[in-house]
């Protein structure tokens, strides 16, 4: 616009100068000739429909000296929205990570992950693999346990006759497996897979190929594919990595692909960086080959055909379960006494969109738990900006009347409004990211214990969703109160001024905060049950002393596996680590305890026909001494129980009475069903005092303990008992370790406390999720009761002044004030409680040692609500019962 | 040349008639008007731009950037076919308004 009009009055002068007028006064007549520049301009803009951007940056200047006017309002607004839509959505993406989001494969909803449950009387002869349990509170059914490994047979089985699944195909880690690439031992982990594993998954190669059902046969050149992050890591992503050959427990695997990238095998808690066929286990375990047909070791996962449900499925392959379970079973070790075990396992096909650790088994109930609280504190946040927006919008109705009256618009008064809501939301959206990011780092940042966090994205649908829902609120909220302000007549309006509210809008908003009073009540609850949870798991009798004890994993068998070696090493390991001054004793045990990590095997006690399971420890001997855990009766395992005398082992309290039906076993036998030690008696020597195996939660399983030398173990734990903290002397511990052999690779150095509670990072998880939202949520309603009743209190300044101008006490006006927002305080927190007693249903499964109704819990979180609101109701209150009443009276 | 002034609402008009002729910059509509009138209008100069605009925003005129005849780069006003309808009604109605304010004047047709 400018150009063209300098370009006019250009034309202009020269047309001008041509007439015979000097230059200068050529572009002074031109520029008189035309009349105000910028007046015309201006007109021209306004025409040109551009005025309503002008008007459009008025209302911002104008809403920015505003916001500055009213800081309190300003802040409150902001920050509700800000802490709605960051905290919701970095809680949300963090519980996402957990518990939502699918492998990344191929249409991931059709996968489906086998797993059974398991009972006493089960026909399962050995098992090896993960294992859950179905409740974490002990009760009915907390006996049956989730399994989710099968054994060869079935998985054959299935592959082959089935007509409901495109792919069924099985997977098993490689347990510590001896990785060496270029004459380098490396820290790898290794994955066996079926041929189908790929193909099922729908996961191809990044560069190369995939392995296919051709690769995986026991003869011929063993091939083994790489996960990118793998390939990247230890190769920098060198192109020439196809045919590159990698050992495995000696084996030469050329490598012929590399996955795509992020996908790092089916588990959650684990990646993988080497994928083998699972048919050359046999050669990866040289010492004991291939499990058997008996033994149920392989994970197993498939993929339904297209509009296949899982119960149709299920009852597909159900016949050929059966069929597999017996034949499994007959084929168990021919010496073993026959018993009478006749259960078939429950099959199950559960979606398998997150793989077989995946959260699925209670993903219900934990997103049950976790959706509602993100919901709620997103109500919260909406419902509190709405009752700030309304009880602003009551106190401007004045300046609207007085914009009205002169001339101002209807259309033009709300743009302005409307602009105002709209940069809250921008500021709130902005503050929200910030928070979001920042509040997700502080949640992975704490230790979440077992809790898988594979990859945690902020999760932008959930912020542009949070952040619409509260733009959208204050603009309803912002808009709506201003439009009916609009539409009266001014004049009313005007002389009425700020001092007489519409009683209508006082419910709203009262309504609104009864709600928020009642969520923030449910959520203060779930905290408290949580709390308790935690508090319970703590008290939990460990049955070892725990205290000045540090724990960290080893495994020798990366330098020379031969079982004499590997024994003498530990042997030379113990005496060195016990050398460290300030060590009181070092032992080693093939499990760590309380690692939520269990082995477990068929025994078969003499006099009891049934065999049943005993959970396993190979231990060295001076292992129970050290872990401090009693001898009831009986003697201790003793140096002198070498390989060359016999067998004996000590058991817990828990597998006399069970397997033995006997107190003082002492003297009696009982062997292994299966494996390389079944059917050699084994001599009890000893009955050890109960102590928690692999959880806090579990009950204390049938536990024995066999001496090292005569059970020989690879990697071990080591347990290193301390004078002092022992965290100070871990240096001088890895020094000692090194000087057995520079070469040994120290994995997972902590002290057996932090081991402990790293197994409940569950619980953890959930009371701080339920701590922070109650946190949010209570600040939240504060701010809006505060709010509210210092909004009334103006209101009703006059009033308060007649009323103490005729002799009403200080502490009249506080009642008077204070008694609405008592009712609304009281009110919600009844409601609260319902909701808070039909929500705990909801998370029983998630509790330990506490039932849902708990009424601890429950009076605590109402008592500490009652007295926050009271406190931010009382604040204001105060404020009006000292206003001077001279004062008072004359307020407009 | 006695010059009068110009009646309100006819500057729209005059504009439309102007660059019915051919697309012209700013500057050459006014000389074009002056041309056409005979020079007989006086108009504010700046008052064009608005005018322009106003067209401009209400479809009656296109505009493009060209070069003019001494090479500078300058807007072009062109009329669209919205623009040439409403040259021809109120051209129209121009006529009948003049001839009965003509008629009740006592002024011969010329």
């Amino acid at each position: 616009m400018s150009e063209e009009i300098e370009f006019h009055l250009e034309q202009r002068a020269r047309d001008l100068a041509a007439r015979g007028l000097s230059p200068e006064e050529a572009g002074r007549t031109a520029r008189l000739e035309f009349g105000p520049v910028e007046k015309y301009k201006e007109e021209a803009r306004q025409n040109l429909g551009l005025r309503i951007l002008d008007e459009i940056s008025a209302d911002v200047r104008y809403a920015f000296r505003d916001f500055a006017r009213n800081k309190g309002f300003t802040f409150a607004a902001i920050a509700t929205l800000t802490l709605g839509i960051g905290a919701n959505t970095a809680v949300f993406s963090v519980f996402d990570a957990i518990l939502l989001r699918p492998l990344p494969v191929r249409d991931p909803e059709q996968l489906v992950v086998f797993d059974w449950l398991r009972s006493p009387d089960s026909m399962v002869a050995g098992y090896s693999g993960y294992g859950r349990p179905l409740r974490l509170t002990p009760g009915p059914g907390a006996e049956l346990g989730i399994r989710t490994s099968f054994s060869a047979l079935t998985v054959e089985r299935f592959r082959d006759h089935n007509s409901t699944l495109s792919h069924v195909f099985a997977f098993s880690p490689a347990p510590r497996p001896n990785v060496v690439v270029n004459g380098q031992t490396e820290t790898a982990s290794v994955l066996m897979v079926t041929g189908e594993y790929f193909d099922g998954l729908g996961v191809g190669a990044a560069i190369g190929r995939a392995l296919s059902p051709s690769d995986d046969r026991p003869v011929g050149q063993p091939v083994a594919m790489i996960s990118q992050r793998y390939w990247q890591r230890r190769f920098s992503g060198d192109a020439s990595i196809l045919g590159r050959v990698i050992q495995v427990n000696r084996i030469d695997f050329t490598v012929i692909g590399v996955t795509p990238q992020g996908f790092e095998g089916p588990l959650m808690s684990e990646s993988f960086d080497i994928t083998v066929p699972i048919g050359m286990a046999s050669s990866l375990n040289q010492q004991q080959g291939a499990p058997p047909v008996s033994v149920w070791w392989m994970q197993m996962m498939g993929r339904l055909r297209p509009g296949v449900t899982r119960e149709q499925a299920a009852a597909d392959l159900q016949s050929g379960f059966v069929d597999t379970v017996r034949e499994s079973w007959d084929r168990r070790s021919p010496n073993t006494p026959n018993p009478a075990r006749r259960g078939i396992p429950t099959l199950r096909l559960q979606p398998g969109a997150q793989g077989p650790d995946g959260p699925r088994i209670d993903a219900m109930q934990v997103i049950g738990a976790v959706f509602p609280v993100v919901a709620a504190v997103l109500c919260i946040g909406c419902a509190n900006l709405a009752t700030l927006l309304l009880v602003r919008a009551s106190a401007r109705r004045q300046e609207v009347s007085i914009r009205l009256t002169l001339g101002a618009s209807r259309w033009r008064v709300m743009r302005q409004l409307l602009s105002e809501s709209l940069l809250l939301a921008l500021a709130g959206g902005i503050g929200g990211s910030v928070l979001a990011f920042w509040g997700k780092n502080f949640m992975l940042w704490l230790p979440t214990g077992d809790l898988p966090v594979v990859d945690t994205r902020l999760d932008w649908r959930v912020l542009g969703f949070a952040a619409a829902l509260c733009a959208l609120t204050a603009v309803a909220f912002g808009i709506g109160p201003a439009l009916r302000a609009t539409r009266t007549d001014p004049g009313p309006a005007l002389k009425s001024s700020a001092q007489k509210g519409s009683v209508r809008r006082g419910i709203v908003s009262k309504a609104l905060l009864t709600t928020q009073v009642a969520i923030s009540l449910v959520l203060l609850v779930g905290t408290g049950l949580f709390l308790r949870t935690l508090h319970n798991l703590s008290k939990v009798e460990v049955g070892f002393n725990a205290d000045n004890l540090l724990v960290f994993q080893i495994d020798p068998t990366v330098q020379d596996d031969r079982p004499a070696r590997v024994f003498d090493l530990y042997d030379r390991l113990v005496d060195e680590v016990e050398a460290v001054p300030g060590v009181d004793s070092c032992t080693l045990s093939a499990m760590p305890l309380i690692a939520r990590r269990q082995w477990e095997e068929t025994v078969q006690a003499d006099g009891n026909r049934n065999p049943g399971s005993a959970f396993m420890q190979v231990v060295r001997w001076n292992f129970l001494e050290t872990m401090g855990i009693p001898l009831v009766t009986g003697r201790d395992l003793s140096a002198a129980d070498t390989q060359g005398s016999s067998r004996v082992a000590v058991i817990n309290q828990t597998m006399a009475r069970e397997l033995f039906g006997d107190p003082n076993p002492v003297g009696r036998h009982f062997q292994f069903v299966d494996g390389a030690d079944r059917d050699v008696p084994i001599q009890v020597i000893g009955v050890a005092r109960d102590c928690k195996y692999s959880s806090l939660e579990q009950q204390v399983p049938p536990t024995l303990f066999l001496p090292h030398a005569q059970a020989p173990s690879r990697a071990m734990t080591v347990e290193v008992r301390t004078a002092t903290d022992p965290t100070s002397l871990a240096p001088a511990i890895r020094e000692a370790v090194r000087r057995i052999d520079p070469t040994l690779v120290l994995a997972d150095m902590k002290t057996q406390r932090q081991q402990i509670s790293e197994t409940i990072g569950g619980p953890r998880a959930f009371a701080f999720l339920a701590a922070v939202s109650g946190a949010i949520a209570l600040l939240l309603a504060c701010v809006g009761l505060y709010g509210v009743v210092s909004y009334d209190a103006t209101r009703r300044t006059n009033e308060i002044g007649i009323r103490m101008a005729l002799g009403a006490k200080r502490s009249n006006v506080l009642s008077l004030v204070m008694r609405q927002t008592i009712v609304v305080v009281v009110t919600g927190a009844v409601l609260g409680i319902g909701l808070a007693i039909a929500a705990g249903q909801l998370i029983s499964n998630l509790l330990f040692g506490i039932q849902p109704t708990d009424p601890l819990a429950f009076a605590s979180a109402v008592v500490f609500l009652l007295a926050v609101a009271v406190l931010a109701a009382y604040l204001p209150a105060r404020r009006a019962s000292r206003l001077d009443p001279t004062q008072a009276l004359r307020y407009e | 040349m006695p010059q009068a002034e110009l009646l309100p609402g006819t500057l729209d008009l005059l504009i439309l008639k102007a660059v019915s002729l051919g697309a012209q910059h700013g500057y050459g509509v006014l000389l074009r008007i002056e041309q056409i009138t005979g020079g007989a209008l006086t108009i504010e100069q700046g008052a064009l731009y608005p005018a322009l605009y106003r067209l401009e925003h209400q479809g009656l005129l296109d505009t493009h950037w060209g070069t003019s005849d001494n090479n500078r780069k300058a807007k072009f006003y062109s009329l669209t076919v919205a623009g040439r309808k409403r040259l021809e009604t109120e051209t129209h109605r121009w006529n009948l308004a003049a001839l009965a304010i003509n008629t009740a004047l006592g002024v011969e047709e010329v």
